[in-house]
């Protein structure tokens, strides 16, 4: 599958139309709060909460269970909106409305739709749409003897590859992915990740990505930010050198170091 | 148990083939008709083959079909009505909590009102006209399909909604592609057991407020001691709705459904 990716020139393909070229954009977060309320009063999940975040940068946010993760991304997705600050996102040189693709932990397929049926669904407002599109993006991640099937054909790993190519094929600025990889077993989470890092490496995406496991974060991401306590409490630049072999001394290194940082503070 | 289980698989084989299932249903039912037939007096319960003798003899001398058509037009009309009804209903309830609690009751009520009292009451409203047996059918029916409507939508996975809304997707693209479809397996068994109650209510209203069709027919068989003509009017109508069953329905739901049959061969890997 990898090396179907790899053969699969790209780079122009997702262009939807010649005068929209493909970028990525940068995230401005603000002086972020989120609090719910709840039967004891208020709750506050994170406050005071500032990035930044370079157009075409592989992000990674680490966090444990309950620390706020998932509020953040979809308070980043626009499905909830924050109790103070904001979310922007820009092109460095466009002043375009920024499209957000979304890869979910489960793929959300629809069942009756096939692959491409999958795809076509999410471009209601792109009159430019055409199959050839979502056959084009379906390619991408490896799945062209797949077009018509539907999602009760394909395996784990498969359907979560339909879900990368819907994100993809909206051409998003910004790409915003919830644990994707983590209900897959780990020789299919492996390969997935080793082909997102060639569609990044062809695409150029500001990719922002959820997970709860650091070596995945380190394997990935130029930058890792982790969040606890209600807030950032470690902005990590990544000093690897791509690709990056997991049994490398360096990575065991920085590894340690971020683990050992990922537990500086209390539960 | 070893002479269960070498037993199993003869029987497997023998059902594996749809058609041979249902014959031997079938046959099995006339078998047993037959059997009631010998008990009771002949102008009562018919055998079989007289019944449909007399069916054969509705259809040549050309009573049978503009009653029938009479009929199956209610019958469509009402069930059409209530589908179109109860669907909205059901989906409503289905999407939005404050109309479940004000509509519940109503259905609750609808489900408990005989269909004759709605018979009575549209044919005084209505009189003779079409109006009567078709409103009628549809204040039966309705509830029946919203509520199955109803349930079906809530079956519908959040996750779907949640991703559709990340993807900024219309209200009506959702209920076109996603909520439909998800309630699509209950849409089928309300629309079939739909269509099976509004064919028994037009009976029921045609008997009070027609002068045509089968209900009518079947009074006036009634009225005359001719309970063998009854049954051949019934027997007519049970072909009829077979044929829309095997015919329409059952096609359209085998390719409605096309995408979950083929995960019987779902490639694993």
């Amino acid at each position: 599958m990898s090396s179907d990716m790899a053969k699969a020139d790209n780079k122009e393909a997702f262009q939807l139309s010649e005068s929209k070229p493909t970028g990525a954009a940068s995230i401005h977060i603000g002086n972020l709060a989120k609090t719910f309320d709840t039967a004891e009063g208020t709750e506050e999940v994170f406050s005071d909460i500032n990035i930044d975040i370079e157009p075409g940068t592989f992000v990674c946010l680490l966090g444990k269970s309950g620390s706020g993760k998932s509020t953040m991304l979809n308070i980043v997705s626009d499905v909830l909106e924050p109790t103070e600050g904001r979310v922007r996102f820009e092109y460095p040189s466009d002043e375009e409305d920024v499209t957000l693709g979304h890869v979910f932990q489960d793929p959300r397929l629809l069942p009756w739709n096939t692959c491409v049926g999958n795809i076509e669904y999410v471009h209601e407002n792109n009159p430019d749409y055409t199959n050839e599109l979502a056959r084009r993006s379906l390619d991408l991640v490896g799945l062209s003897d797949h077009y018509d099937k539907y999602p009760t054909q394909l395996s784990g790993g498969q359907r979560q590859r339909v879900g990368i190519a819907r994100a993809l094929s909206t051409d998003p600025g910004v790409l915003l992915m919830d644990e994707p990889f983590s209900n897959l077993d780990e020789i299919t989470a492996e390969n997935l990740r080793d082909e997102l890092l060639d569609i990044w490496s062809q695409l150029n995406k500001t990719v922002f990505f959820i997970t709860h496991d650091m070596t995945e974060a380190i394997q990935l991401c130029d930058r890792i930010l982790m969040l606890g306590q209600g807030r950032i409490y470690a902005d990590l630049e990544n000093p690897l050198d791509r690709p990056r072999r997991l049994d490398s001394d360096a990575f065991l290194k920085f590894r340690q170091k971020a683990v050992d940082k990922f537990h500086s503070i209390e539960e | 148990m070893a002479t269960k289980n070498r037993r199993l698989p003869a029987i497997g084989s023998i059902t594996s083939n749809k058609w041979i299932a249902r014959m031997l249903g079938l046959l099995l039912g006339l078998i047993a008709w037959s059997a009631v037939a010998t008990v009771f007096p002949n102008n009562l319960m018919p055998y079989p083959y007289e019944t449909i003798q007399l069916a054969w003899g509705l259809v040549e001398s050309g009573v049978a079909w503009p009653n029938l058509r009479a009929t199956l037009l209610r019958t469509f009309l009402g069930f059409l009505g209530s589908i179109l009804l109860g669907t909205a209903l059901g989906v409503f309830m289905g999407i939005n909590n404050y109309s479940q609690r004000f509509f519940t009751p109503y259905v609750v009520i609808g489900l408990s009102i005989p269909a004759i009292a709605w018979a009575a009451v549209t044919t005084i409203i209505y009189g003779f006209s079409i109006m009567a047996p078709v409103v009628a059918t549809v204040l039966t029916t309705f509830p029946y399909v919203a509520i199955n409507v109803w349930k079906g939508v809530e079956s519908l996975e959040p996750d779907l909604i949640n991703m559709s809304r990340s993807f900024n997707i219309s209200r009506g693209r959702m209920l076109r592609r996603l909520i439909l479809p998800s309630a699509a397996p209950f849409l089928f068994s309300s629309f079939r057991f739909g269509l099976a109650i509004s064919w028994k209510i037009v009976t029921i209203a045609e008997i009070f407020a027609a002068s045509s069709g089968v209900g009518y027919k079947l009074m006036q068989a009634y009225q005359v001691y001719q309970f063998e003509k009854a049954w051949a009017w019934a027997s007519l109508f049970i072909i009829v709705i077979l044929v829309i069953e095997y015919g329409i329905i059952k096609p359209i739901e085998k390719r409605v459904f096309e995408y979950r049959h083929d995960a019987d061969f779902a490639l694993i890997g």
